[in-house]
């Protein structure tokens, strides 16, 4: 997938590299948190030294890794928002609509690959921009949450 | 509920009140909501109403879902009946603290806690239903707290492998004051003996995993003393915790000190209640503890 590249084992300063490539993402831009490696995917948490607990989950899930390429989740880029400066794609709530229903807007960007979808001033979530088209790539129960209220 | 006729004195207004569904109130969340906030509710809902004593809480009408709303997707607020904010208003977690909440799904007073650490520090969410871990998790990612880790510990036996600044014990209960749940019917003695033995337990255990100086906040939604201020009673007798008074501006009603023949002491006047009728939302009961 552009943005990212298909390699055996990703670590994390892979993870910090794609938000820096791809949305403008620096390290010095998430204060008080760090990006960990947990079941194959990278999660934001407290940098804080942690008790030796059993965990079922460790903050937010900010990108999973494929097997071939990264993938930012819609909850993380929704925390990071203030912090992406690059790939945000505005839309109208008639694009956002044909978004959910599975269809795709045009538009005209520099490089393929995963987008910050932002409507009236908030990011809603992950699209794909891939030959002058967007898609939607939030969740589809969440998106279809969304649908009857946007 | 008549047994409790003695110790709430403006009985007639909390039956009334009871005959009827709690007032929607959503509580902000400072990790996703924007500047714009205020304006946008007011958007959704027209007569959203900001509580005086937290601003974070704004009251809607009974007659729309607060649960549907591109601000509630997005988790920029969190459904909360306004009394459950006590707690952890009383609690006052500070951006840096390790904090742990107890007993934690389905993640209202966590997500609360993550809203004014300004996810900074460290918060364990812990619940001993897996179950309730699904609404649990749902709801710190919309609502994006990322210093919260999530563990499924009988909360009477979290290792003490390390020690919290702030401990939140928002104890299972009888839910008395949960009208939705008990529609005015008190809890029987199996009931309230069976949960007291436990809220004791957690506490203990909690008062074990405390930093010295380090506060604790013990919670129910319940009326019964034997469930509140007997549990503090026995805490107090049987660990180093001290009682400390809450100040409030929220419409309360102070601890009770002697319920059916059992006396529980003056202390309990640092304890606070809220009735359903003081504002039109769930009852409650809130004592802090410091070790």
């Amino acid at each position: 997938m552009p943005g990212s590249e298909s390699r055996e084992k990703l670590g994390v300063k892979d993870a910090w590299n794609y938000f820096q490539e791809r949305f403008g993402i620096g390290r010095d831009d998430i204060k008080h948190r760090k990006i960990v490696k947990k079941s194959g995917d990278f999660w934001l948490t407290s940098d804080q030294e942690e008790p030796d607990l059993e965990y079922k989950t460790v903050g937010i899930r900010l990108l999973r890794d494929t097997g071939s390429y990264l993938k930012p989740t819609t909850y993380g880029l929704q925390i990071l928002e203030d912090e992406i400066s690059r790939n945000k794609v505005e839309i109208s709530r008639e694009e956002f609509l044909t978004l959910l229903e599975g269809d795709m807007i045009e538009r005209k960007m520099s490089e393929k690959g995963y987008v910050a979808l932002v409507f009236k001033g908030r990011v809603l979530g992950c699209g794909l921009y891939k030959d002058e088209l967007v898609s939607s790539r939030i969740p589809k129960g969440r998106g279809e949450e969304l649908e009857n209220f946007i | 509920m008549e047994r409790y006729k003695t110790i709430i004195e403006d009985w007639e207004a909390l039956r009334k009140e009871c005959q009827k569904e709690a007032k929607p109130a959503v509580r902000k969340n400072s990790l996703k909501a924007r500047e714009d906030f205020s304006e946008r509710i007011r958007e959704d809902f027209p007569e959203a109403e900001q509580s005086e004593w937290n601003p974070d809480v704004f009251r809607l009408n009974r007659d729309r879902s607060p649960g549907k709303s591109m601000l509630h997707w997005r988790g920029e607020y969190y459904v909360q009946e306004e009394s459950a904010s006590l707690p952890v208003e009383v609690l006052d977690p500070e951006p840096g603290e390790k904090v742990l909440d107890m007993c934690a799904a389905p993640g209202g007073k966590t997500t609360q806690i993550a809203s004014k650490m300004n996810d900074r520090g460290l918060l364990i969410s812990n619940d001993a239903s897996p179950k309730r871990l699904q609404s649990l998790h749902a709801n710190i990612y919309r609502t994006g707290s990322s210093v919260t880790r999530v563990t499924n510990y009988d909360g009477r036996r979290i290792p003490k492998e390390r020690k919290y600044d702030k401990i939140l014990v928002d104890a299972p209960c009888s839910g008395e004051g949960n009208n939705a749940r008990r529609s005015f019917e008190a809890s029987t003695e199996d009931e309230w003996k069976t949960l007291s033995q436990l809220q004791e337990k957690l506490v203990k255990n909690a008062e074990k995993l405390l930093e010295d100086g380090g506060t604790i906040v013990y919670s129910t939604c319940t009326f019964a003393p034997e469930e509140n201020e007997a549990v503090i009673k026995k805490v107090l007798e049987e660990t180093d915790l001290e009682l400390e008074k809450i100040d409030t501006d929220v419409k309360h009603r102070r601890g009770v000190e002697n319920f059916e023949g059992e006396t529980f002491g003056s202390e309990m006047s640092k304890t606070v209640r809220i009735y359903p009728h003081h504002l039109q939302s769930g009852g409650i009961f809130v004592a802090r503890l410091r070790k």
